[in-house]
């Protein structure tokens, strides 16, 4: 298991579109991947779970993953979190 | 027991089209999910399913509704998300249990047309994983029709 931490850089948040693209990004993995935020911890393959989680700019979530590989997969999620823009 | 279908309900008064031809592609090329593109003619908004209300968007356009097997997403209007007036208006928050039929928000129709690029109102299912769904009716529609199946 691999925890690391990402933040919000865009300037809308996390929502609809954004989030969508996300999912479909860690759906690509086999990992189980779970963001934790504000004393939830959540599984990052639902897109309602993330949207329930309201990260807005500027927030910092903890990105959970789990099974093989799981530092880089991790490392690819935070990356991915950290570059969305619109 | 099995391959039973899910009904949707219109989530209000108004126009519903194919969700293909929504002007953002995010919803016509059905990256959130896939459903149906209603476009409200009055003030209210519906829930489509009962289920429970899992997701209030902070600036409560988008709303998250959880089935049995389902999870919808209500987004009410296009580039919503950067509303600063507060046009539209919760009446369920995170947790309630809801009915299909039951009253959700209410919006300011005519304020909304006059922001935002377009009214048009995706509701999806975002966790279809592979089933398919079927637009059972287009056009004019009122609050108890039946709207898409999912199977």
């Amino acid at each position: 298991m691999t925890e690391k931490t990402a933040t919000i850089n865009n300037p809308t948040g996390l929502h609809a579109r954004p989030a969508s693209q996300l999912v479909n990004f860690i759906k690509t993995f086999e990992n189980k991947v779970l963001f934790i935020f504000n004393d939830k911890c959540v599984d990052a393959k639902s897109l309602l779970n993330i949207l329930a989680l309201g990260l807005k700019a500027d927030t910092v979530l903890t990105v959970r993953v789990e099974g093989d590989n799981s530092d880089d997969v991790c490392t690819k999620v935070c990356e991915y979190i950290e570059n969305i823009k619109e | 027991m099995f391959n039973k279908k899910t009904i949707l309900h219109s989530i209000g008064n108004g126009t519903i089209s194919s969700i293909d031809t929504c002007i953002d592609p995010v919803f016509s090329e059905k990256i959130v999910g896939d459903g149906y593109l209603f476009t409200p003619r009055d003030n209210n908004i519906y829930s489509p399913i009962s289920g429970n209300i899992t997701m209030v968007a902070d600036t409560n356009h988008a709303f998250g509704i959880t089935s049995k097997k389902y999870e919808l997403l209500v987004h009410i209007g296009i580039e919503s998300v950067k509303l600063k007036e507060q046009l539209i208006i919760p009446v369920v928050k995170e947790g309630d249990t809801v009915k299909q039929g039951d009253l959700i928000a209410t919006i300011d129709l005519s304020k909304l047309k006059s922001t935002l690029p377009s009214t048009q109102t995706p509701v999806l299912v975002t966790n279809l994983d592979g089933k398919q769904v079927k637009l059972l009716k287009t056009g004019l529609v009122s609050i108890n029709d039946k709207i898409l199946e999912i199977k």
